[in-house]
């Protein structure tokens, strides 16, 4: 069966930035892929790119098997960041047009629509006017928009963005329903937890290109065991003047270093210093991960150990 | 590039309902309509409209040949106007006395001047004589501080005309009865030519068909299209402005979209039109002209006004896809505007010569064609074949591309945020995608 998604050396510039380069990614159908990056590093321009929106200008894009997207389309559903809706419409008119012009038949739509306003726990907006919902509500109403087709693929662009706690769980729950019924899930978020909590694979562009891709087990693998949290009576200043640190992070009642070294070392050096109460080698968060390879006032700083706050 | 025309039919059925049910149509519906009409019955009303206050002035006539004259022609038409009874629709004349104090001509001139000038005058008219015999000719020299008010210059003329035209033929030993009848004018009938079956008839020209047709034809596409096209602009923008093009073009392609827009945009111009067009039958049929417009101009009618609606519609849209907010479609809409106020510039002109060089060449220019195509097809001569149908062709080549280019330059500008285009960079993006 062929991948969700194949994109194979595919180059898009804007007048004199390139926004992705060179970029190769296969997203196998069933996954949950998610899409991490820095805010400008080509996200958007690549999932515009591989809804057919805009074109790149080297490489080629593969959907469903299909070079050509637009043929995929209607099996294809897209929630882009910048979404809105007509605001004089019901939200029953605009469900049924957004379904309809993505291939949606009655009487499946209507039926489908009720559905999903049950699920979104909106049931009683059907005849109310668009500009009567509150931003989550309509954030919740494009969600179903993009739904409506029951699409093989679907990508989300930023879809956890501000919505509360309780609405992001209800979406949290369709998107793992959709993917538990087969559809393939892509979604680009700046929340490193639900990228976490959520994905299969995950995928991070910088500068407009592929710095991570794999499973959680295989980025956390690659970037090492070398986060340490410590526990001492001394606190912050139990890691004075130590080799081989790089980074301490105070994260109140312990403090997270990265060690280059051995962690044996470093443990008998602050016995030797304090009392320890918790010495525990643990793996990057995603969020670690994501912080150092995109911020590079943190690389530089790589240089000569820090306290930081 | 296959056209998904289920999603075209999608896109037209939202566009053209949306566009019905809003308020805005219904008050376009009456609103243009109304406005027009109600100009044109001000400037009759403003035009009937005369300043009755009564008109004075002195008549200076040293010779005193037609002062005399004048004074008694006063008297007749004042009471002529008192006769006539109720409101008086002309002003009544009053003829000062002329000042004898001063016996230099020219301070004379300046007080009387300044006598208008307080208000206490409204002219004074100096009579120069102009010998003796029938050459005669006096002068007279109207003076005024209102050169435009015509009403009583006009009088005094004629009055003093028709004195000069009596004394000559008496001068001359000619009865002036006599002259006026042997110089009757000779009118011409304004005919239409023979026909073929029918050669004996003669069948007069009939200016409801001849004028009023093919302007009415004119002006209702011209009304239409200044309804529905700006309502296209604003359906894309209210589209940017709101986010939903990147949705939408997740679903369609930026052509479908165009083209769904721009003949959901033409239904609801058909049906201003059906509107606009029965009632003005309606009329036609009351004055006994119901059988004014032939079944194959009706014919052309519809087929360029829809022509007209798609070739504006898209030059609408285009600008739409390019602005980010209504003010920067005004600035970009001018080009536009003053292409459809072409037909209304020229029309004129194509009435009295509609096989002219000038107004062939206008009516096969795309965006006028559907105006001045179907008023030439509305009249005599009426154009050959060959020019309506390359008219025709043109047009729908020029609305495609339209249609083409809009949607590529909603696509680019969808990636170009707060800033508006120039028509420069416009051209570039439809033609670089």
């Amino acid at each position: 069966m062929t991948a969700a998604i194949a994109i194979r050396g595919a180059t898009k510039r804007f007048g004199s930035v390139t926004a992705v380069d060179r970029l190769d990614l296969t997203v196998p159908r069933g996954s949950l892929y998610g899409f991490i990056g820095p805010n400008g590093s080509g996200k958007t321009t690549t999932l515009r790119m591989i809804m057919h929106i805009i074109l790149p200008d080297e490489g080629e894009i593969e959907v469903l098997g299909v070079r050509d997207t637009r043929a995929a389309h209607d099996r294809v559903s897209y929630l882009p960041e910048e979404r809105g809706l007509y605001k004089r419409m019901t939200v029953r008119r605009l469900l049924r047009y957004f379904g309809s012009l993505k291939g949606a038949r009655q009487p499946d739509l209507d039926r489908d629509i009720v559905h999903w306003l049950e699920v979104m726990r909106l049931p009683e907006w059907i005849d109310k006017r668009v500009d009567a919902l509150s931003k989550g509500m309509a954030q919740k109403i494009q969600f179903i928009a993009s739904v409506l087709n029951r699409p093989e693929l679907l990508i989300l662009d930023e879809p956890f963005s501000g919505l509360d706690p309780v609405n992001a769980e209800v979406l949290t729950d369709a998107v793992l329903e959709l993917r538990k019924a087969g559809t393939t899930v892509v979604f680009s978020t700046h929340d490193m937890a639900v990228a976490e909590r959520l994905c299969d694979r995950i995928f991070m562009i910088y500068k407009g290109q592929k710095v991570l891709d794999g499973t959680l087990d295989e980025i956390q693998a690659r970037y090492g065991f070398d986060t340490i949290r410590v526990a001492s009576d001394a606190g912050l200043d139990a890691f004075d003047g130590l080799g081989g640190i790089h980074e301490v992070h105070d994260r109140g009642n312990f403090q997270e270093v990265r060690f280059q070294g051995d962690p044996q070392d470093l443990l008998r050096t602050l016995i030797d210093r304090t009392r320890i109460t918790r010495f525990e080698i643990t793996r990057p968060s995603l969020h670690d991960v994501f912080v150092r390879i995109a911020d590079p006032q943190e690389e530089s700083s790589l240089e000569a150990p820090i306290h930081a706050a | 590039m296959p056209l998904d025309l289920h999603k075209i039919g999608v896109v037209a059925g939202a566009e053209f309902s949306s566009s019905v049910r809003t308020k805005s149509f219904l008050i376009s519906l009456l609103a243009l309509p109304l406005i027009m009409g109600g100009s044109v019955l001000l400037q009759v009303f403003m035009g009937s409209q005369v300043d009755t206050k009564p008109r004075r002035f002195v008549v200076i006539d040293d010779a005193q040949a037609f002062a005399p004259t004048i004074a008694k022609a006063v008297e007749g038409y004042n009471s002529q106007l008192d006769a006539a009874g109720g409101k008086a629709s002309l002003p009544r004349f009053l003829l000062e006395p002329v000042p004898t104090a001063e016996a230099d001509a020219a301070a004379r001139a300046l007080a009387l001047s300044d006598r208008v000038r307080k208000g206490e005058l409204d002219a004074y008219v100096e009579i120069v004589p102009g010998g003796e015999g029938p050459e005669a000719a006096p002068k007279i020299q109207y003076h005024s501080n209102n050169p435009n008010d015509d009403l009583l210059r006009r009088w005094v003329t004629e009055t003093v005309n028709a004195e000069v035209r009596a004394r000559r033929f008496r001068t001359a030993g000619i009865d002036q009865a006599v002259a006026e009848r042997l110089s009757r004018p000779v009118a011409t009938e304004n005919l239409q030519l023979a026909e073929r079956n029918d050669a004996g008839a003669v069948r007069k020209v009939d200016p409801v068909r001849t004028m009023a047709l093919p302007a009415v034809l004119l002006f209702t596409v011209f009304l239409v299209v200044m309804t529905s096209g700006p309502q296209l602009l604003n359906s894309v923008i209210e589209e940017k402005m709101s986010r939903i093009s990147e949705v939408l073009l997740g679903s369609v392609s930026p052509f479908d979209l165009m083209m769904g827009k721009l003949l959901g945009n033409a239904g609801v111009a058909m049906l201003l039109a059906s509107l606009y067009l029965g009632a003005g039958y309606g009329v036609a049929v009351y004055h006994g002209y119901g059988d004014v417009i032939s079944p194959g101009l009706l014919a052309a009618l519809v087929g360029f006004l829809f022509l007209a609606v798609l070739l504006y519609g898209s030059l609408y849209m285009a600008i739409g896809a390019a602005c980010n907010d209504l003010k920067d479609a005004q600035s970009l809409m001018w080009p536009v505007m003053v292409l459809s106020m072409l037909p209304v510039f020229t029309w004129t002109a194509v009435l009295k010569n509609p096989a002219s060089p000038m107004s062939v060449g206008m009516s096969l220019f795309p965006p006028a064609t559907p105006f001045l195509m179907l008023m030439r097809m509305a009249m005599q001569p009426a154009p050959p074949a060959w020019q309506v149908i390359l008219g025709v062709v043109l047009a729908t080549a020029t609305a495609l591309f339209c249609v083409w280019a809009g949607g590529r330059i909603f696509r680019t500008g969808l990636l170009m945020q707060g800033k508006t285009p120039t028509l420069t960079e416009m051209a570039k993006w439809a033609v670089k995608g």
